[in-house]
């Protein structure tokens, strides 16, 4: 009953966390709880989310410590296990640090913290995480953050568009991926990435913030059904 | 046991863009250094151990790096042992010509 069963990690700093516990809980009806980052025992979860915010005051890299968390070897686990794992925003820093996706954040090219709402176009809707989406949607989603700025080299992008790995990218409403829907300066407009078993999901924008009518946006909630709809 | 110091310095690669070092150019520029080209920001990290021996202590810092310190995928580092120890008070920071100060006053930086 009320699968999938979802774990929100808190970290030290993480901020948005009671957000993702708020949507799931009380928008989906879904069993959720917190995991505190020194728990060692997360075998009762289906769905692992890392949060954003800002985890050990992003101390010498964003999620450069947090990666090193007691729960971060069973969040690796869960990973090989092949359950999901979504990593929003410091959550998709944390996963990039982890290796458990590829590639690396940078501080944004603009120099500026960026806090706005930006438009993402699907490019890969053949995932537990975008399966409620259409190839080539354009989802509009809160995003806040001073290191988004997506960074790989040239061989792993290579690698990440011949795997379809790149499942979000910043772009016009109309779907344009151009330099002028980018907000942060990242490598293709890569807002979100998965790996290639496609079970680890890690993208900037927040979907949490973007789940109820009240908040003006609902695109976000696309997300968390297709989640929902992968165990039915 | 012996008491090592270390310094690990990390770098963003050449090739990668730095935007904080951008930042710092600019606010360079306004405060009127005109002549400065480049600046890049990078990690200074002070680490004292305790190990047999310097190389065996130099071995567990590198490590640390590559581990924790720097991002392989974005950051170079280097490691070099300290001779004095980081708790040695550093000297008064020299004083800056008042011109310096007028550029920022007026800057409005």
């Amino acid at each position: 009953m009320n699968k999938p069963s979802f774990g929100v990690v808190v970290f030290p700093g993480s901020n948005c966390d009671h957000d993702a516990y708020y949507v799931l809980r009380h928008i989906f009806e879904k069993s959720v709880r917190y995991v505190w980052h020194k728990e060692t025992d997360i075998s009762d979860i289906d769905v692992i989310i890392l949060p954003g915010g800002f985890s050990y005051g992003d101390y010498l890299r964003s999620g450069a410590i947090a990666r090193f968390s007691p729960v971060m070897r069973e969040v690796v686990r869960h990973a090989q296990k092949g359950k999901l794992v979504l990593g929003i925003c410091n959550g998709f820093q944390i996963l990039l640090e982890a290796n458990l996706l590829p590639g690396a954040m940078l501080r944004n090219a603009s120099m500026r913290f960026v806090c706005k709402s930006v438009t993402i176009r699907v490019d890969n809707a053949k995932t537990p995480f975008t399966s409620m989406c259409r190839e080539g949607d354009v989802l509009e989603i809160p995003t806040a953050h001073g290191e988004g700025n997506y960074y790989a080299d040239n061989d792993t992008l290579q690698q990440l568009l011949d795997d379809n790995q790149i499942v979000f990218r910043y772009s016009t409403t109309n779907g344009d991926v151009v330099d002028e829907a980018n907000p942060n300066g990242s490598c293709l407009n890569i807002a979100g990435v998965i790996n290639k078993k496609r079970n680890v999901l890690g993208m900037m924008p927040h979907p949490e913030r973007a789940s109820e009518s009240l908040l003006g946006y609902e695109d976000g909630k696309k997300i968390f059904e297709s989640i929902i709809n992968y165990f039915n | 046991m012996s008491q090592f110091t270390f310094t690990v310095i990390v770098r963003l690669r050449q090739s990668i863009l730095d935007p904080q070092g951008k930042a710092v150019l600019h606010a360079a520029h306004l405060l009127g250094f005109a002549s400065i080209r480049e600046i890049r920001v990078g990690k200074i990290i002070d680490i004292t151990i305790e190990e047999e021996t310097e190389s065996q202590a130099q071995q567990a810092i590198e490590e640390l790096a590559r581990k924790l310190l720097a991002n392989p995928v974005i950051e170079d580092f280097r490691v070099t042992k300290m001779e004095v120890s980081p708790n040695v008070p550093m000297p008064e920071p020299p004083q800056l010509e008042e011109t310096h100060w007028k550029a920022h006053e007026t800057s409005g930086v």
